[in-house]
């Protein structure tokens, strides 16, 4: 994006019931914005262990080589997620600023927090975009039983679209009831596998978070 | 500092496990003590912690904030700023000391918001920008420290409550490691009462010199505990 020296690094939480695919996203997520100019930071709060921080550390800095290893940071939370990104998200924002101070050119740093199955929100402190993300082998039901994760967040994703057939998820019900909860408010289906929907996220995120309308795929296409 | 008509309310403020200090994610290396089969039942709990505070939280930690606290109300930041770096060095592993620093900064954080708008609470920004600047780690006990004298919290208060904090963390990750129930937790809370005063009402006239801590094979356990592959909390 620019190099100048920022204060203000655009933060994304990224929450969802263990095994929705979370880590994969942001794995499949950050090759696309660093194509657009975009430069992340990770943080990984984990319930146990630091495993998904040490993938990331492996598939997007020691094999694809597009970030430093030390932009990729894992927390434990103490069997205490939902507490690590809402009600005391202190740690989280101690290791923002160490980040921060590492690569003070930073645009987006990605926080994100593996939990329950609905009511994972973010502090506003922590992230100014919340994505909520879902998978369809949990069951079609998901988006219709609610929940602040599903209700509040910014973006709902539905991802693994690919294991509908095979887990009996209709993918319409959920589209009607993912409208329904949400309102107004935006959701869409994913495949991390085959990077279906990816593009359109970025999308989303480079206009709702990050306000450049110019990295937007159709302005980069061109 | 601050006009305060009832210091036990903030007390109740800073100890409340709802403050955002971030200690939630510590057990102090009780996760691998556990996982070793060197702590298996609550009176090990309790053990565990009684020993911790005798050798290590007040031999250490309470003078460390003991000193800080009469630094802060001296207004003298050079001595608060050696203090703050002596406990620093005085914690071998390394997740210890990123854990009272990262946890110190955001109390800061916290308390400097509270403050806002208070007259004299200039010692607080004088401080964060020591911090800020590298000049100085912010350690918690420290930070704690400038909090107290802010709120008007007294030493004895201020001592009691890092010590009851410090046991209500341990017997909280004991409860999420699934050694202990809940009613254990209280129990262990309430015999640590007696011994905990005791320690406060000693009362010992301290030099700088005189803070110690002797905990090796605790500290092993944390040092060990940082390179775990699998383990819910930071330390």
């Amino acid at each position: 994006m620019q190099s100048s020296k920022k204060t203000n690094t655009a933060k994304l939480g990224i929450g969802g019931p263990v095994g929705s695919g979370k880590t994969r996203l942001i794995e499949v997520l950050v090759p696309v914005l660093k194509k657009r100019g975009i430069r992340c930071g990770i943080i990984s709060n984990d319930v146990i262990s630091k495993e998904d921080a040490e993938r990331m550390k492996r598939t997007l800095a020691t094999e694809s080589k597009l970030m430093p290893e030390d932009l990729i940071i894992g927390i434990a939370t103490g069997g205490c997620p939902h507490t690590a990104v809402r009600e005391d998200p202190t740690i989280n924002l101690a290791v923002i600023e160490e980040i921060q101070q590492k690569d003070p050119t930073l645009d987006l740093i990605i926080i994100e927090s593996g939990g329950d199955n609905v009511m994972t929100t973010f502090s506003p402190a922590l992230a100014d975009y919340f994505i909520y993300i879902i998978d369809v082998s949990g069951g079609d039901k998901y988006p219709r039983k609610g929940g602040l994760g599903i209700q509040t967040c910014d973006l709902l994703v539905i991802n693994k679209t690919d294991l509908a057939p095979h887990v009996g998820a209709n993918l319409d019900d959920m589209e009607r009831d993912a409208k329904k909860i949400r309102i107004d408010k935006p959701y869409q289906f994913l495949n991390c596998k085959t990077g279906e929907g990816i593009e359109k996220l970025a999308d989303r995120i480079i206009s709702d978070l990050l306000f450049d309308k110019e990295l937007l795929k159709s302005t980069v296409d061109k | 500092m601050y006009m305060n008509t009832n210091h036990e309310y903030h007390l109740m403020q800073l100890s409340d496990s709802f403050f955002p200090s971030g200690m939630f994610s510590m057990s102090s290396g009780l996760e691998l003590l556990i996982n070793n089969k060197k702590i298996t039942n609550w009176n090990d709990v309790l053990t565990f912690i009684i020993e911790q505070i005798e050798f290590q939280i007040y031999p250490c930690d309470c003078t460390v904030l003991s000193f800080a606290l009469t630094g802060v109300k001296n207004n003298d930041l050079n001595t608060v700023v050696n203090i703050d770096k002596k406990y620093y060095s005085m914690k071998f592993a390394k997740e210890i000391r990123n854990s009272s620093t990262r946890s110190g900064k955001q109390v800061l954080n916290s308390i400097i918001h509270m403050m806002e708008n208070h007259d004299n609470s200039d010692f607080l920004y004088e401080f964060n920008k020591k911090i800020e600047s590298k000049e100085t780690p912010g350690t918690y006990p420290v930070i704690l420290a400038v909090g107290a004298v802010c709120l008007g919290i007294p030493l004895e208060s201020i001592t009691r409550m890092l010590l009851y904090s410090f046991s209500s963390s341990i017997v909280s990750a004991a409860i999420r490691l699934g050694l202990i129930q809940h009613l254990d937790a209280q129990k262990i809370l309430k015999l640590l009462a007696e011994p905990i005063n005791k320690l406060i009402l000693t009362n010992e006239e301290k030099n700088l010199e005189d803070i110690w801590q002797l905990t090796p094979l605790t500290e092993i356990y944390q040092m060990n505990h940082e390179r775990n592959e699998s383990r819910m909390f930071m330390t």
